[in-house]
């Protein structure tokens, strides 16, 4: 199973993850992003993240976004 | 008499469109704006907001017409909710659908029942910092100052189209030049071109790069183009919309290493003469 950076490697190979911890302000993930990045998450890791949930607090750094995935549901 | 009625905080901006969310079974939206422009909207009086059949509807007025940003808990209610006659007496709309090719055109369903037409199709561009493009040497062109911002939003109203190309308000000019976000190439008194852009951290966005008529095949567009990667030394990542039929404009940015990513914006507009 791939991780939370292995995912965003994928999306974003020009930017380096893991020395971030603002994505959205630092430019890293726009609102596009993350839809790309919500459809990657839930068929890796089988789950279903809730429309409310998709904002922008919740995709600032590696440990939010895997605190995203603790949080959803598997369906 | 209207159902829609101005939207005077943020706060009530992100309520509404939270609410939907809260009650979405496939959540149906075109709204992916920076906060910091819906505040300027909210400021300048210039955002309206009603909520019909569960679904809240945004119109930004802008120039002769209004943009509609829609936040729907599915496509079903979002149809119902075009269908209310207070969506027809507004006038003049356009909608800007995001996605790939086929979700845009999934999108699309709802709005095309309801009588939006296709208008338009934009492509985004991408150029990563270092691929191979065009030489990047100095050849400083230069930013616009304050004075400057009526011959900016001439030339920009002049070569755009503002239903496709969603054209900046004049205080957004003046911020954009305060910014420093405006590079411009003189002649003379007048303005031979433009380059406008906005970074956020790592990314950069050129939101228009024109030549004025006139002052063409001299190299302008060209000196632009290099000042503005030599300005931002720090981006990894550049970004751009073109018209999808514009192969002149497309040719030229691959030219400077810019590709597209697979995202379109499908443009839709009610029935009637655009202008």
């Amino acid at each position: 199973m791939k991780s939370v950076l292995e995912i965003l490697n994928g999306i974003r190979p020009e930017f380096d993850f893991s020395t971030s911890q603002a994505f959205i302000a630092d430019g890293m993930l726009d609102s596009f992003d993350l839809l790309t990045l919500v459809s990657e998450l839930e068929a890796e890791y089988g789950i279903r993240i809730d429309g409310q949930a998709i904002v922008p607090e919740n995709f600032v750094s590696i440990e939010a976004i895997e605190g995203l995935v603790r949080k959803s549901v598997r369906p | 008499m209207t159902a829609f009625a101005e939207v005077t905080a943020l706060s009530a901006y992100v309520d509404a469109v939270a609410g939907v969310r809260r009650r979405a079974g496939a959540y149906t939206t075109n709204l992916f704006v920076d906060p910091a422009a819906v505040e300027r909207w909210i400021l300048g009086g210039a955002l309206r907001h009603a909520e019909l059949e569960g679904t809240s509807l945004f119109l930004r007025r802008d120039r002769w017409f209004q943009h509609l940003y829609v936040s729907a808990p599915d496509p079903e209610a979002l149809a119902a909710a075009l269908a209310r006659p207070e969506v027809a007496r507004e006038g003049l709309l356009t909608v800007d659908l995001l996605g790939s090719q086929a979700a845009a055109g999934q999108l699309a369903v709802p709005f095309a029942a309801n009588g939006f037409k296709p208008y338009a199709t934009l492509r985004r561009m991408v150029r990563v910092a270092g691929a191979q493009g065009a030489s990047e040497e100095a050849s400083p062109a230069g930013t616009a100052a304050p004075e400057d911002v009526d011959a900016i939003l001439g030339l920009l109203e002049a070569s755009f189209d503002p239903l496709k190309e969603q054209l900046p308000s004049r205080e957004d000019v003046a911020s954009a030049v305060g910014a420093g976000q405006v590079l411009v190439a003189r002649s003379g008194e007048a303005l031979g071109g433009l380059l406008f852009f906005e970074t956020t951290g790592l990314t950069s966005t050129l939101r228009y790069w024109l030549v004025a008529p006139g002052h063409r095949d001299r190299g302008i567009g060209a000196k632009l183009m290099r000042d503005y990667y030599r300005r931002c030394p720090a981006v990894k990542r550049f970004l751009l919309w073109v018209i999808d039929s514009n192969g002149d404009a497309i040719t030229k940015y691959h030219h400077y290493g810019y590709s597209p990513d697979g995202l379109h914006d499908l443009v839709m507009i009610t029935e009637g003469n655009p202008q």
